[in-house]
């Protein structure tokens, strides 16, 4: 068995792999992804139908942008940042409760606070640092884009709904 | 004199192999945007709840590397080098640490900055078995490596069936709707699209696609036991990722590192008439 091999042949390895195997079974039992011990569930809930599908548009003056040539690296850090601006300007940063939560020391408290959670200055230069990485990927001929939220049917033949609700526009050039 | 047979894993040749892989990797980012000096000091951050993520902002590392255009190329520059020098000296570890290092903190600033922590980890779990240069200690770090693969699959494969993704019918047709949500409005054709749509409209069949994934998934546990279908997990992983890629547009260039795993290094080291000598 590979655990008898390595607690005779490297003692030290042997008791780093237990660790991190009580490890891997807390942090899946508290439901916490903890790098390295990652919980691996992706798409392993149950997906209903919903009736319609948010998606996140980018209009320019000559249409819709089409996101999906962008590769999905440059995707991903064009589109889900809004999701969490959205969040952030609606529902505050998440991890001032879980600060709250973690630690009961002010100072701790204070000093975490002032590393992991986004402040109003951040979230306000937000649209601005979007559009400086959009000009590096898009490339675009156009001066302006409004960013907005949208929603499509998941009835054939999958439709744009009308209503387009707008999170922010910027200037490009 | 001719090489018949090795019992330990070459590690020099292998240490060439991956870092040139990682270094593709890397070059993959960059025509990508997204090395750290090409984020273009993001003002958001997205630790999430995770507790390592937590510490290292503690730190103030990853504000100093995001917030500051020159640190984040010396960072990108110092990433890609250590790969390279790697691939040049495998003997020299320090390479391979710093490359190991960089990598997970490259992970921790992309993820960070784009709002949500990803799963395309492949690359950051392959090079660990290199932080160490004796042949035997190398032997069990890299059977080690090729263990948590086949643990980070079996959970993925297990957590379809404990959350109720493979018995619940919709699961993959609804999936594919989410993901072709932007290819409908931009009213996208081709065979991929025609492709998603097919399974959209039958349920049943996309679900088939699912379960068998997930079985696949599931069946990595035998990688705990036996060695002897490694060829086959290979193949099942290529193709369960190649699958996500044209059904999800996933990327797996990222995840590919994995794949080295299920590789057969010793049988490669006879074929070249490679020894640990060698290096």
């Amino acid at each position: 068995m590979f655990l008898q091999k390595i607690y005779k042949e490297w003692r030290l390895l042997f008791w780093a792999v237990l660790f991190f195997i009580a490890a891997q079974c807390f942090f899946m039992y508290k439901g916490i992804s903890t790098i390295p011990f990652f919980l691996y569930y992706m798409y392993g809930q149950k997906h209903p139908k919903k009736q319609s599908i948010d998606v996140i548009l980018l209009k320019t003056p000559t249409g819709y942008f089409n996101t999906n040539k962008l590769s999905g690296r440059e995707q991903e850090m064009l589109l889900n940042p809004i999701d969490l601006y959205i969040s952030l300007k609606t529902k505050g940063d998440g991890n001032t409760f879980n600060i709250n939560h973690r630690f009961s020391s002010t100072s701790i408290n204070n000093y975490f606070k002032k590393m992991l959670c986004n402040d109003s200055l951040s979230i306000e230069q937000f649209p601005t640092w979007w559009a400086t990485y959009y000009k590096a990927v898009a490339k675009p001929l156009h001066d302006s884009v409004t960013v907005v939220k949208s929603s499509v049917s998941t009835t054939y033949p999958y439709l744009k709904l009308d209503k387009d609700s707008v999170i922010f526009k910027v200037k490009i050039n | 004199m001719t090489i018949t047979t090795t019992t330990y894993y070459p590690r020099a040749f292998m240490a060439r192999c991956i870092f040139a892989w990682l270094t593709l990797i890397l070059f993959y980012f960059f025509f990508t945007h997204s090395l750290v000096h090409q984020l273009v000091q993001p003002v958001l951050k997205y630790p999430g709840s995770d507790n390592t993520f937590w510490l290292v902002y503690a730190t103030g590392i990853p504000s100093f590397f995001m917030q500051h255009k020159w640190a984040a190329l010396l960072f990108d520059v110092a990433l890609i080098a250590s790969c390279i020098l790697a691939v040049i000296f495998p003997q020299k570890k320090i390479f391979s640490l710093i490359a190991i290092v960089g990598s997970w903190l490259l992970y921790i600033f992309y993820c960070s900055a784009a709002g949500k922590h990803y799963a395309q980890i492949g690359y950051l779990i392959t090079p660990h078995a290199f932080v160490v240069l004796n042949e035997k200690k190398f032997d069990l770090l890299w059977n080690l490596v090729r263990y948590w693969v086949c643990f980070l699959y079996t959970f993925a494969g297990l957590s379809k069936l404990f959350y109720g993704g493979f018995a619940f019918e919709g699961t993959m047709s609804n999936i594919l709707l989410q993901h072709q949500a932007l290819g409908n409005v931009f009213l996208e054709d081709g065979w991929r699209h025609t492709l998603s749509h097919y399974l959209i409209e039958n349920p049943g069949i996309a679900q088939f696609f699912y379960r068998l994934a997930a079985m696949f998934e599931a069946a990595c546990i035998v990688g705990f036991f036996t060695k002897k279908f490694d060829k086959w997990l290979l193949v099942g992983l290529v193709s369960f990722h190649v699958g996500n890629f044209f059904l999800l547009n996933i990327s797996f260039v990222e995840q590919s590192l994995i794949f080295a795993a299920f590789l057969p290094w010793k049988k490669w080291a006879v074929h070249f008439q490679y020894n640990n000598k060698n290096d």
